[in-house]
């Protein structure tokens, strides 16, 4: 029964890693216009690291050596992409040539990211929902 | 080897391929992820034989085209053969339930 608990923790690991994509997702939409940020200069863009690890209790991963993994955000990185510049002379951030630097954050990347995000999130929850059925299923031996 | 042995077992490797399965989909989007798999047949046999190992497959390249993070995860390929391990899964059930069911008939004399 542990290991069906195991299979979830892996669906659950990967929601998780494509909320936190849906988060970053939704901060680098909202802050597509930021030019002032804390560390100075406009906003930059979040990146999510994802890596392969392995969320199961022990006994059980040492049967597949290892090599079922779940998944986790290692990191969230800033983007290193060149910011856009246009011109705004007037705007309090705009530079000497009236040269205003906006986030290197572009609206179609994080859409076709959020859709990415979304359906993975939703292939992850039918896993659970199909591993719950069959726990279910299994309760009904000998009934 | 009684049939409850042999449904027992399966029931379980089952159980383990669901476990590769959700591991895959789990990492659609991890650079460098290779998807995995199990051969059912094999790893049934091995089990009657009395092992407890069990082998993964990794698949070091998608067929068609390789995605740029190479990543070999099909997430289609995949979801049809969590439907149709979890549909083995409840027919394998349905099969014990049956068994002891009959176990049960027999013991109650016929009633």
């Amino acid at each position: 029964m542990k290991s069906m608990f195991d299979i979830m923790k892996i669906s659950s690991s990967g929601m998780r890693a494509q909320r936190t994509r849906l988060e970053v997702v939704a901060q680098n939409m909202a802050n597509v216009h930021t030019t002032r940020t804390e560390e100075g200069g406009p906003y930059r863009k979040k990146d999510v690291v994802l890596t392969a690890q392995d969320v199961s209790e022990a006994k059980f991963s040492r049967i597949f050596g290892g090599k079922v993994e779940g998944v986790k955000v290692e990191d969230v990185i800033e983007s290193a992409k060149p910011f856009e510049r246009i011109q705004s002379p007037g705007h309090p951030d705009a530079d000497k040539e009236g040269y205003l630097t906006l986030p290197n954050v572009n609206i179609m990347e994080e859409m076709t990211d959020m859709i990415s995000a979304t359906r993975a999130y939703e292939a992850n929850s039918s896993v659970l929902q199909t591993t719950k059925q069959m726990v279910q299923k299994s309760l009904e031996i000998a009934r | 080897m009684s049939v409850t042995d042999v449904i027992e077992k399966a029931l379980y490797v089952r159980s383990r391929y669901q476990k590769v399965i959700a591991g895959n989909i789990a990492n659609v989007d991890t650079p460098g992820y290779k998807e995995k798999d199990i051969d059912f047949e094999r790893e049934l046999a091995g089990r009657m034989k009395g092992s407890k190992e069990v082998e993964v497959i990794e698949t070091p390249q998608q067929e068609g085209f390789t995605r740029l993070d190479e990543n070999t995860v099909n997430v289609e390929d995949q979801v049809v053969k969590m439907t149709e391990n979890s549909l083995m899964f409840s027919a394998l059930v349905t099969a014990i339930t049956k068994k002891f069911s009959l176990m049960r008939y027999v013991i109650n004399g016929g009633r």
